[in-house]
C-alpha cells in the first residue's frame, strides 16, 4: 500500500524544524523579543526538538525501504 | 474521580457511580468507538485484520492523554489570571466575566513570541480542519453509499454514469456537510462547553445506534425490521426524555425540558448519562421483542462475517507476542488502570 505516513510526518517536521531553528538563531541576540517566553528562545529550541523528531522520523522511512528491498 | 461518586450530589458530575458507569463506562463510551463512523472507515481502511483490530487501540493512547492538554492548560491560566504580578488576562464579555473560550489563545499570545505563536496556530487550525474534513468526507461517503445508492438511486447498468453521479452526490453532500456544521456550532454555543454539547448528541443518536450494532454483532435472531424499529424507538426515548427533564440552572430550551418538566438534573452532564442509558435499554428492549415477532430473513450462511459467533476467530499465533493485538490491549488497559489509581 502507497504512502508511508511516516514520510509526511518527517517532511512536515523537518521543515518546520528547520525554518524555526534558522529564526531562533537569528533572533537570538534580540532579548525584546524572548522577553515573552522569560528569555528562552523559543524557537530554537522547539525547532531543535521538531527538527530531531522529523528526522527520526525519515529515518525510518529510509529504514523500512531499505528492508522491503 | 470515583472518590466522591456514591452519591449524585457528592460529586461535580451529579452522577452517582452506576448512572457514569452505564451511561459513560458503557453506553457512550462503546457507542463512540464501536459506531462512530470516524473511527470505523479508518478501521475499515487497514492494510489488514492485525491494523484494523490495532486502530482503536492505538486511538485510546492519546485519547487517554486528552483530559490533561484540556485541564493542564485550563489550570495553569486560572493561576495566571489569580496572580497579578504575571500581568495574564484573557477578554471578559459586557458582564466583565472571563470568556473562557479564549484560555488558550490567550495564552498562546501572551507566552508566545512570533515563530512559535505562528506554530502554535497553525496546529490549532490544523486540528480543527483535520477533524471537519474527517467527519464530514465520512458524512458524505455515507449519504452517498449507504443511503443515497441504496435506497434512493440503485446503481444501473451503465457505470460510468453512475459514478458521475455519485460523486457529483457526493460534493453535493459534502457543502452540505460543510453547512450543517457551521450551523451545529452556532448551537454548540448555547451549551456551557463542547464536552456537554456532544455528549447531548451522542445520548441521542449513538446510545440506540450501539444498541442495535451490539445486538446485529452478537445475536443472530435479529432481523432488520427490528433493529430499524429499535433505532427510532431509542431515539424517541432520548427526546422524550430530553424533553422532560431539564439540567439545573438551563436557560435555553436547548438544553432539555422543552415538553414539561418532571426531573431535574444537577448539571448537563447527569442529564446526558440518563438519557444514553434509557435510549440504549429502550432501543435494545425493542429490537429483541420485535426480533421475535419477525421471522428471519437471512440463513446462517449469509451472516458469516457479520455476527461474531458465526464468523471464524482470528489467530494472532503466528506473529511475535509482543507485536499483537492482545498485548496491545493488555497495555492499554493497563495505563487506564494506572491513571484511574492515580487520579481515583
Amino acid at each position: 500500500m502507497g504512502l508511508d505516513i511516516k514520510l509526511p510526518i518527517g517532511l512536515m517536521f523537518t521543515i518546520f524544524g528547520i525554518i524555526l531553528t534558522v529564526y531562533g538563531i537569528f533572533t537570538n541576540s534580540d532579548p525584546q523579543m524572548y522577553q515573552k517566553s522569560f528569555l528562552v528562545n523559543i524557537n530554537l529550541w522547539s525547532g531543535i526538538g521538531m527538527l530531531i523528531f522529523g528526522i527520526f522520523m525519515l529515518a525510518l522511512t529510509k529504514k523500512k525501504k531499505s528492508e522491503k528491498k | 474521580m470515583w472518590r466522591h461518586s456514591g452519591t449524585a450530589g457528592g460529586n461535580p458530575l451529579g452522577v452517582e457511580w452506576y448512572g457514569i458507569l452505564l451511561g459513560l463506562g458503557f453506553v457512550l463510551s462503546f457507542g463512540y468507538w464501536c459506531t462512530n463512523f470516524l473511527i470505523v472507515q479508518r478501521a475499515m481502511a487497514a492494510e489488514s485484520p492485525r491494523a484494523a483490530r490495532n486502530t482503536p487501540l492505538i486511538g485510546a493512547i492519546p485519547k487517554m492523554f486528552i483530559p490533561f492538554l484540556i485541564i493542564v492548560p485550563g489550570m495553569v491560566a486560572l493561576a495566571l489570571m489569580n496572580n497579578p504580578a504575571a500581568q495574564f488576562t484573557i477578554p471578559t464579555n459586557e458582564a466583565g466575566q472571563p470568556i473562557y473560550d479564549y484560555t488558550i489563545i490567550s495564552l498562546l499570545k501572551y507566552y508566545l513570541p512570533s515563530g512559535a505563536l505562528g506554530l502554535g496556530i497553525t496546529a490549532l487550525l490544523a486540528s480543527f480542519m483535520s477533524g471537519m474534513a474527517g467527519n464530514i468526507s465520512a458524512f458524505n461517503t455515507v449519504w452517498t453509499y449507504d443511503i443515497y445508492q441504496s435506497y434512493i438511486r440503485p446503481a444501473t447498468a451503465n457505470k460510468e454514469a453512475d459514478d458521475k453521479h455519485y460523486l457529483k452526490v457526493g460534493r453535493l453532500a459534502t457543502i452540505f456537510g460543510v453547512l450543517v456544521s457551521i450551523a451545529a456550532a452556532y448551537l454548540a454555543s448555547m451549551f456551557g462547553n463542547i464536552m456537554d454539547f456532544l455528549q447531548t448528541i451522542f445520548s441521542m443518536i449513538n446510545a440506540p445506534l450501539f444498541a442495535v450494532i451490539f445486538l446485529g454483532m452478537f445475536w443472530k435472531r435479529s432481523t432488520g425490521h427490528a433493529a430499524f424499529t429499535g433505532l427510532l424507538a431509542g431515539f424517541l426515548i432520548a427526546l422524550l426524555h430530553h424533553g422532560l427533564t431539564v439540567p439545573a440552572g438551563a436557560t435555553t430550551l436547548v438544553k432539555g425540558g422543552w415538553i414539561a418538566t418532571l426531573h431535574v438534573y444537577p448539571v448537563e452532564m447527569a442529564q446526558n448519562f440518563w438519557t444514553a442509558i434509557f435510549a440504549f435499554t429502550t432501543s435494545a428492549l425493542v429490537t429483541v421483542v420485535i426480533s421475535l415477532l419477525t421471522r428471519r430473513t437471512k440463513s446462517n450462511d449469509e451472516l458469516v462475517g457479520l455476527v461474531y459467533s458465526l464468523t471464524p476467530r482470528m489467530k494472532e499465533d503466528h506473529v511475535v507476542w509482543y507485536k499483537r493485538s492482545s498485548t496491545l490491549a493488555v497495555v492499554v488497559l493497563l495505563i487506564a488502570t494506572i491513571l484511574t489509581i492515580l487520579f481515583w
